[in-house]
């Protein structure tokens, strides 16, 4: 039977012969190419690639055996198979010189048809066998070359070990990594030439070494904490990971696979370093502000007590205890008593900035109305304003007369801070109003990167009925006509010590801590405030805190 | 008989200071330098009503109201305790220690008489 339609092209000057022969073949199922002269043959050859040619010796131009070693000396016919056909009279010397010029069987006349046809089908099933062993070696071959590349450009270290442990093969990145060459490592037990020691050069046997484990339990093993030495003496740590060559049960030997992680781990010491030193920084900073506080705290302490004496004796002259005092006296003591109450005030805003920012102040909240606390802020400020023919209006939308869950003192206090600040830098005849309303959540997302300190934010929109949830912050906004900011002084408005430069400065006497305590005020509230201005025209400050503290 | 007040502060001139002005009210007054030495007037005058100051050299205002309330002799003595307007944040732990009132300083002149006058009338 034939398993494949091979091609065959039968070469005989004698056209009787070659049409026998044709007919045998043919009939076969063979497709069968004639020729009757040498050139004709190799022409057909060239054109057709026949996969065995029949080939008669004795030809009238060129003999068989010059044929035969012209093709098989061709690499352009690896697949063509000649099987040399002679006569009788022909020597067996001519038969050797034949296979010694490539042919690859011989047939001497006469042959039966059956006979014939036997031996080209044993022919072409050995061609057959051939080309196929020859393709699997090409694809052998391929992937050898693959893997060569892989590993000759592979970063990693890699190296192959047999079932002994011996080195059957290394990479170039290895010999790179260990300082080695191929010869040095090849044959060798690796654990004793780049793994023989710990990190703290004390030995390490093979028996615990989980890289050579792979050989005794047939897993994979990996460790990341362990080093390896070079030639020169020299360590690096690795992240290595074995894994075992097997084919079925049957284990061959095990691939190890080594990254140089020194990179790493120097990125790792300089993020751990970072880190401990920003902790470092941080307990600093913390005994720092503990050191502060406490200075604060004793300094308060040591200026009350004499403040206690001028505030003190000041109130017994002015209310004429022991004797009254004439215009002018009274006058000086109405000064000396305003002063120390000025500088009460300074040092309280001073204790109180440190207490917070130590964390140690706290927000005792209480429920109150918040019109009370509004009007009676305000109150205080009446005399002032009258005096400098300052108009005070205070403006409480219907929605924002209502009960709030707030620290009611600390409330007082940024209010104090922010109504005197407007009182004191709005000129005669000004005004000063100040705005009531409460607005939803969604309009101010108090941790929104869009309300920056000292920035105008996008204006929130406001609450309509019906629409959104409950309404859960109070806005209070103070509208001055005053001398107003620079834009390039906003955000050092917020910031300790630093009152503004002049023209601000002269005229208007203060710590520079009263706008800051008022932030802080409002944020240990879980509030926001910032700050609209127009320069010589007027500022706008505005605050929020939640109706009811947050969580 | 006038009421007989006790005011126990390290300041000589803050002690003149409530001296002086208890003394126009019609008030008698007793004075100490210290806790330590509050102590001892107390158990020897037997006041109505000591002020007591808390930061003091010797025996802070602390450790005096705890000694005095635990005595016998003076346990039924009020005590108002007159302290830095800084130290109000503490005011549980001043009521806790067993003062009966407490008052801010800087001393408002006007204040600490109506104070004096309104703890004075109660009963403990």
């Amino acid at each position: 039977m034939i398993t494949s339609k091979a091609k065959i092209l039968c070469v005989d000057d004698d056209p009787d012969l070659l049409n026998i022969n044709a007919s045998i073949l043919r009939s076969a199922g063979y497709e069968v190419l004639e020729a009757t002269t040498g050139n004709e043959c190799l022409n057909i050859t060239r054109e057709k690639q026949p996969d065995l040619i029949l080939l008669d010796v004795m030809l009238p131009d060129i003999n068989g055996v010059d044929i035969c070693k012209q093709i098989k000396s061709d690499p352009e016919f690896p697949g063509t198979y000649i099987l040399l056909i002679s006569g009788v009279e022909t020597s067996s010397e001519i038969q050797a010189k034949g296979l010694e010029a490539g042919a690859d069987g011989y047939i001497a006349r006469p042959i039966s048809g059956k006979e014939l046809l036997a031996r080209v089908q044993a022919m072409i099933r050995l061609r057959d066998s051939e080309m196929a062993l020859r393709k699997s070696k090409e694809t052998i071959e391929r992937q050898l070359n693959q893997n060569k590349i892989i590993l000759e450009s592979a970063g990693d270290g890699i190296y192959g070990v047999n079932e002994d442990g011996t080195t059957i093969f290394v990479n170039p990145a290895l010999l790179k990594m260990t300082g080695y060459s191929a010869e040095e490592l090849l044959g060798k037990n690796l654990h004793f030439m780049l793994h023989h020691s710990k990190q703290d050069g004390s030995p390490y046997s093979q028996e615990n070494c989980p890289i050579y484990a792979t050989l005794r339990d047939g897993a994979s093993h990996r460790v990341s904490d362990e080093v390896f030495w070079r030639k020169d003496g020299t360590s690096f740590p690795v992240d290595c990971s074995s894994a075992p060559i097997r084919e079925g049960d049957r284990m061959f030997g095990a691939v190890i696979v080594l990254r140089d992680i020194t990179e790493r781990k120097r990125t790792e010491e300089t993020l751990k370093g970072a880190l401990e030193k920003a902790e470092e920084l941080r307990l600093l900073a913390e005994a720092a502000n503990r050191v502060k506080s406490d200075f604060l705290a004793n300094m308060s302490h040591e200026l009350t007590t004499p403040l206690n004496s001028i505030i003190g004796f000041s109130q017994i002259l002015q209310d004429g205890l022991y004797g009254n005092l004439n215009e002018k006296q009274n006058e000086y003591v109405s000064d000396i008593l305003s002063s120390g109450m000025s500088l009460l005030g300074q040092i309280s805003d001073m204790l109180d900035l440190s207490k917070i920012e130590s964390g140690r102040e706290e927000i005792r909240i209480s429920k109150f109305l918040l019109k009370d606390i509004l009007k009676s802020s305000m109150t205080l400020f009446n005399v002032e304003a009258l005096k400098h023919n300052i108009q005070l209006n205070l403006e409480i939308e219907p929605d924002a007369d209502v009960e709030v869950e707030a620290d009611s003192e600390k409330l007082n206090q940024i209010m104090f801070n922010l109504l005197s600040n407007a009182v004191k830098f709005t000129p005669d005849g000004g005004s000063v109003h100040v705005h009531a309303r409460t607005i939803h959540d969604a309009g101010y997302k108090i941790h929104d990167a869009a309300i920056q300190e000292g920035q105008i934010p996008p204006r929130p929109p406001l609450l309509k009925g019906g629409e959104g949830g409950l309404p859960d912050f109070i806005e209070i906004s103070i509208v001055d006509t005053g001398i107003g900011i620079k834009t390039e002084d906003m955000d050092k408005l917020f910031k300790e010590f630093s009152q503004l430069e002049t023209p601000y400065q002269k005229k208007y006497a203060g710590t520079g801590l009263g706008l800051i305590l008022t932030k802080k005020l409002i944020e240990l509230h879980g509030g926001k405030i910032w700050v609209e201005s127009e320069f010589g025209k007027g500022s706008k400050f505005t605050f929020v805190i939640p109706l009811k503290p947050i969580g | 008989m006038p009421h007989k007040i006790l005011i126990v502060e390290d300041n000589e001139n803050n002690r003149r200071l409530v001296r002086d002005v208890l003394v126009y009210y019609g008030y008698e007054t007793i004075e100490a330098e210290n806790g330590e030495e509050g102590i001892k007037k107390a158990k020897e005058h037997k006041p109505d009503l000591i002020l007591m100051d808390m930061q003091m050299p010797v025996m802070n205002g602390y450790e005096a109201i705890k000694a005095l309330k635990n005595d016998p002799d003076t346990k039924h003595v009020k005590i108002m305790v007159v302290t830095s307007f800084a130290m109000l944040s503490d005011r549980e732990q001043i009521l806790k220690a067993g003062a009966d009132d407490y008052i801010a300083k800087p001393i408002n002149t006007r204040e600490l008489p109506e104070r004096v006058k309104k703890l004075l009338s109660e009963d403990i």
